[in-house]
């Protein structure tokens, strides 16, 4: 699909029915983009969301290496009560750091 | 063939300058005193080699083999490499050279007696050497001029121990086919799937012929390596690595298969820039990339190991010995 065309749909009827703003579907396009450029990436991005689904859920922000190189992640969470001490310790109990390097050690179903 | 032909004038009467003077077509031969008084002096575009191609002919001075780096090759012995020619023939769209020296002009050494007696040296202190051609310019693509190929032949029919690799995109199996077979020499082809072979590889010979002529030495008892590198990622990445790994097995057993090596496209900045340069319009150029553990500029992380990861098992299930499958310039 050329750019163009892209651009139609995201303006259109349908769409404005999910309240996006300017600002998401711009997000959404540029996702779309990159998708298109590199599917392969896309898949793998998403794949290593999931394995800190967990994180994402109790509330902190999860930060991996932009170029994607070093096997570690940094973490953000503003902590203003003891259940977001409790739900992050859930959350960490929950992700498995082992499974995060085999992803960057390219060991995934990626289909 | 050539425009000009360069000559050193030390080497006129060297038996290998003058098969190669009777053997190509030029249009003016110059007598010279050193090919670094000239070649690459003044920067020539890297597609001139397409209209204007130049050839250089001399003695290879300082040093002759030149230690590789970590992860270059198989196994835990010494590597080397020997320098016998600067330049190719083939034009693939990924190729460091066009970022490499200053112009595309052809350079073929010819002393090689000098390269062999530096070998020598080598092997005294560690017999099971790796030697490996074809680092700055195919290593058969013109041996049906330069015809070296017999010279390292009795080196390593000498040596046993000692090990070559001639790696090659070429068809140009001729010599090698010409002299029975040693189980310590190496003739390695770089494939590809099909697809990127007829994109990216300009000017080489196609995949399926590079295929052929790996099943001919195999039919006469030569042992082969093979490197699927550099791996572009396409559309149907996965369908056609198992297509062209199937069509693999079907010629070339375990036991005369030397080694695979799996890498994926990389490069230098200013490699990158000369690609970009050359080839505007062309794939290559259309990838995310980033800037990975050696500065060079790959695939990310995970997608590079996912892309090799891959390929290894394509190549397990055809029942390839893991052992002799390797990752080539990739970090642990």
């Amino acid at each position: 699909m050329q750019t163009p065309d892209l651009v139609k749909i995201l303006t259109e009827s349908n769409v404005e029915q999910l309240k996006l703003t300017d600002k998401e579907k711009a997000a959404y396009l540029i996702q779309y983009l990159e998708d298109t450029i590199n599917p392969l990436q896309g898949h793998l991005k998403k794949e290593l969301n999931k394995k800190v689904a967990p994180l994402i859920e109790s509330g902190a922000q999860v930060y991996f290496d932009p170029k994607l190189e070093k096997k570690s992640f940094a973490l953000k969470m503003e902590i203003n009560s003891q259940a977001n001490i409790e739900n992050l310790k859930q959350a960490l109990t929950n992700i498995s750091f082992s499974d995060i390097e085999a992803h960057f050690d390219g060991v995934n179903n990626v289909q | 063939m050539f425009n000009k032909v360069f000559v050193e004038k030390s080497q006129i009467n060297n038996p290998y300058t003058q098969n190669i003077l009777q053997k190509i077509k030029y249009e003016k031969k110059v007598e010279i005193d050193n090919i670094e008084d000239i070649w690459g002096k003044v920067k020539k575009p890297y597609l001139q080699k397409r209209t204007n191609l130049n050839l250089f002919i001399g003695r290879k001075k300082g040093t002759l083999l030149k230690e590789a780096p970590p992860a270059y090759g198989h196994g835990n012995e010494k590597h080397f490499y020997f320098i016998h020619a600067y330049n190719c023939i083939y034009e693939c769209q990924y190729c460091y050279l066009q970022g490499y020296f200053n112009t595309p002009d052809l350079v073929l050494f010819v002393n090689h007696d000098e390269i062999i007696a530096e070998m020598e040296k080598i092997v005294q202190d560690n017999p099971d050497t790796w030697f490996h051609a074809g680092e700055f310019s195919d290593s058969l693509a013109l041996s049906h001029l330069t015809d070296e190929y017999s010279a390292y032949y009795e080196f390593f029919k000498k040596y046993p121990e000692a090990k070559l690799e001639l790696r090659t995109k070429s068809v140009n199996i001729k010599k090698v086919l010409g002299l029975a077979p040693l189980p310590n020499i190496y003739t390695s082809f770089t494939l590809s799937s099909e697809q990127s072979g007829k994109v990216f590889d300009v000017r080489c010979p196609s995949v399926s012929s590079r295929l052929k002529a790996i099943e001919q030495l195999v039919t006469n008892g030569h042992r082969i390596g093979i490197h699927f590198d550099p791996i572009i990622y396409e559309e149907n990445f996965k369908e056609n690595y198992k297509q062209i790994i199937a069509k693999l097995s079907d010629i070339l057993p375990n036991n005369q298969m030397g080694y695979i090596s799996i890498g994926v496209v990389r490069f230098t900045k200013d490699v990158y820039k000369e690609v970009e340069r050359n080839y505007p319009d062309s794939l290559i150029t259309k990838f995310d990339y980033s800037k990975s553990f050696d500065g060079k500029i790959r695939y990310n992380r995970p997608m590079r190991r996912w892309i090799m990861n891959h390929i290894k098992e394509l190549l397990i299930q055809r029942e390839y010995n893991p052992e002799k499958i390797y990752f080539c310039m990739e970090e642990d």
